[in-house]
């Protein structure tokens, strides 16, 4: 009988650790600990095994983005690679035409991009879970000075890039990375 | 009902909530467990480099997928001031041993300085070359913190 995961996704930052079986008098059936490693998962392993996921997953990415803005012949940009907590991209794709699941990107100008997230997602089960974005960094593969800035607007991120005079910069390489 | 360490792997799913794993909430724990490593970064490390010639450059910090601490981090180069390239290891290593390419994807450096810097990046296979400027936008060493995926 299939079931239904407890809890919500990673994303919804709410995951407790007892969502993932741990619990504050987990105990070993009839107190007997682990007599062999290499066969025995005890209860202290495994408390410690929800509280670090439960940890990581308060603070892990929901995307990783690395793209290329095409300025010189106008065009939405090139997504390069994605790591999503919902999938990974490594095949790169048009930010006007995005795999079902992925992020859309639009030009707004020169290295000015903005990305446009769902406002929910869900996991491998089909368990719907919110997302807010509450992060948003990001660097310039460059081989002199630019700078990005970040701006973030309900479920859309937009990426600025300038130089070190303040102007805008075209056909920019950037990593973004959004909590 | 699970059997603790009177029973071998593999483990049962059920039991009670102070003696069993729940098949809800391991279904849960690989869910998130799998969304955590999607974007879960390679390293994050620390670089400070001497702001006087030759530019010498060291990681000083090292967190790492491969291990925490220092004998983990990347080999340094000083291509010289506010630059410097950073090379990963060929393959990856497990804790079970287990070898596989590493390929960086993705870098996120940030200037540790108490003046204006810009600070870039390029990536190349396992290596990640960090150029530091000024406001003006000429090259100078800075430290940086950095991530990479």
């Amino acid at each position: 009988m299939a079931i239904t995961p407890t809890g919500s996704p990673a994303w919804c930052r709410q995951t407790s650790f007892t969502d993932y079986g741990g619990h504050l008098q987990k105990r070993n059936y009839m107190g007997l600990g682990v007599v062999n490693a290499q066969t025995d998962v005890g209860a202290e392993d495994f408390c410690r095994m929800t509280a670090d996921l439960a940890a990581l997953a308060r603070t892990g990415s929901m995307w990783v983005i690395t793209y290329e803005c095409n300025d010189t012949s106008p065009a939405a940009p090139t997504i390069n690679v994605v790591h999503g907590m919902t999938g990974v991209q490594l095949v790169s794709y048009e930010g006007d035409a995005p795999p079902t699941g992925f992020p859309s990107a639009a030009r707004n100008g020169n290295g000015d991009v903005t990305f446009t997230f769902d406002a929910s997602y869900e996991d491998e089960y089909g368990v719907d879970g919110t997302w807010e974005i509450s992060t948003a960094s990001a660097g310039v593969a460059a081989t002199a000075a630019r700078e990005p800035t970040c701006v973030i607007s309900g479920s859309t991120v937009r990426v600025r890039v300038f130089d070190a005079a303040g102007a805008a910069v075209s056909d920019p390489v950037v990593t973004l990375e959004v909590g | 009902m699970t059997w603790g360490a009177l029973s071998p792997l593999p483990k049962r799913l059920g039991g009670s909530a102070e003696e069993g794993w729940a098949p809800e909430q391991h279904a849960r724990f690989c869910a998130d467990l799998v969304a955590v490593k999607r974007t879960g970064p390679l390293a994050r490390l620390f670089v400070t480099q001497d702001s006087a010639g030759p530019f010498a450059a060291s990681v000083t910090a090292y967190r790492g997928q491969n291990g925490s601490g220092l004998i983990y981090a990347p080999a340094v180069t000083v291509n010289g001031a506010g630059d410097v390239t950073l090379t990963w290891p060929a393959y990856w290593t497990d804790d079970y041993e287990r070898q596989s390419p590493l390929k960086i994807r993705h870098a996120l450096p940030r200037a540790s300085a108490t003046a204006a810097r810009f600070i870039n990046h390029v990536i190349s296979g396992r290596t990640v070359r960090v150029r530091s400027f000024d406001a003006d936008g000429a090259a100078i060493a800075s430290d940086f913190s950095l991530r990479v995926w």
